[in-house]
């Protein structure tokens, strides 16, 4: 049986690529047409809103999550803590609080740059995360890779989130295999080394971001003392 | 951070004194090195948990960590402090180690239990052996190995619910069923502690979703 809440969730909106929103459409549909349309032309020319999270503990460790051996893509790799698409209308502050619920079964608010910082000394991180918004990427390039080493890039706009949470975090069996924590001034040596562990968004995005993950974890210790 | 002290136990189990830790394994390592063997053991306990498919939580552990950096190993284990019991130092270092609640039933009672139990809410374990003489292989940094015996009490249980990490102790959860943790350890022994391979053959019977 499937409830009028479940129809909407997996409604999404699309947009061209300068950003102009096009109208709202069924998910699988919509991936199902910009696959023929990337088979035909060699390109796809719609996206649609995704966010990503990297979430840190309170010690500055950067959580990363194996993808499954069920997954189809990417399967097996170490990837940002987690990702998803906003659904119906949603904002991307709004997706990310609730993906962490829903996936990492914990609360958190999404705050401005000033408060985040006030917050890391006034809020109890073992009870609630914080995130604060990095950046959003027109255009973004997803890459996954397949089991028989097929790539598939789609363009996306997405928004980038940091946040830190001290409190138990849960994985999805089935979703997640495993998680690991890495330290800011140890991952970019890591991915150099071993870069086919990693996705191709955590490749891209830490080394990009780097000064904001030190940025954050210089401002915690701060807190700390 | 107080001094932990251990009960030092000789072989036989008897009971010869208490010792700060840190002070204990200078002796032992002294020990070992100049006869190849320890003739002394503290009290410890290991335990290797599910969630309630039966795929097995295992820890990585920290790089800081002096002995067996970086691999895998159960999920957690401890000394058991001077006056302290095996079940009680589960249970604390499930709660300061990886964040949450657990409770130690016995066998009778746990059957019954886990199927009724929310496990996501708490952990369900249960004691599975009792080993006087458990002798636990660990690799240095340097390479070297060395024989640690211990009294070694293990537990397995099922959580299905949250996880924390502590800095310095694990550097990540990895999750296997049984099948893909045995294929592994073939695959990859070096990747793994010598602990949880011997655990994992000892006490597969017990490595096994929840009916």
């Amino acid at each position: 049986m499937t409830s009028e809440i479940e129809i909407y969730k997996e409604k999404v909106q699309t947009f061209d690529l300068s950003g102009k929103l096009l109208g709202m459409q069924d998910r699988s549909e919509f991936y199902n047409e910009i696959r023929k349309e990337y088979k035909k032309t060699g390109k796809v020319t719609r996206q649609v809103r995704t966010i990503r999270l990297f979430l840190m503990n309170a010690d500055g460790g950067i959580y990363l999550t194996k993808r499954s051996k069920l997954k189809k893509e990417n399967t097996l790799l170490y990837d940002k803590t987690i990702g998803g698409h906003l659904r119906g209308t949603e904002t991307p502050e709004f997706t990310v609080l609730r993906e962490a619920a829903e996936e990492l079964g914990f609360p958190a608010a999404a705050l401005d740059e000033s408060e985040f910082a006030t917050s890391l000394e006034s809020i109890d991180l073992r009870i609630v995360g914080i995130f604060k918004e990095i950046d959003t990427l027109n255009g973004f390039i997803a890459k996954y890779k397949y089991k028989d080493d097929k790539w598939s890039k789609f363009p996306q706009i997405t928004t980038l989130f940091i946040g830190v949470f001290d409190g138990p975090v849960k994985f999805k069996d089935g979703e997640t295999s495993g998680v690991e924590i890495y330290y800011p001034d140890e991952i970019l040596d890591e991915l150099k080394k071993n870069p086919k562990r990693y996705t191709e968004d955590v490749k891209i995005l830490i080394p990009k971001y780097i000064d904001e993950f030190t940025k954050i974890v210089k401002q915690i210790k701060k807190y700390k003392k | 951070m107080s001094k932990e002290i251990l009960e030092i136990y000789n072989l036989k189990g008897k009971f010869i004194k208490n010792q700060e830790r840190k002070a204990f394994y200078d002796e032992i390592k002294k020990e070992f090195s100049k006869t190849g063997k320890i003739t002394k053991q503290i009290k410890r306990f290991t335990c290797l948990l599910m969630n309630s498919k039966g795929r097995i939580y295992l820890q990585k552990r920290s790089k800081f960590k002096k002995e067996n950096s970086g691999l895998h190993d159960k999920t957690v284990g401890g000394h058991v402090s001077k006056g302290d019991t095996f079940d009680m130092t589960m249970i604390r270092e499930c709660a300061e180690e990886l964040g949450f609640p657990a409770s130690i039933l016995s066998k009778e009672e746990f059957d019954k239990s886990i199927s009724k139990t929310h496990l996501n809410i708490v952990a369900l374990f249960k004691k599975i052996d009792y080993i006087t003489n458990f002798k636990s292989t660990r690799v240095t940094k340097n390479n070297r190995k060395f024989i640690q015996p211990y009294i070694n009490t293990p537990y397995i249980g099922y959580y299905d619910g949250a996880i924390k990490f502590v800095d310095g102790e694990s550097s990540g959860i990895e999750v296997f069923s049984l099948k893909e943790l045995e294929d592994d350890i073939k695959k990859y022994p070096e990747k793994f502690t010598e602990d949880i391979k011997w655990m994992i053959k000892k006490y597969r019977k017990y490595l096994k979703p929840i009916k």
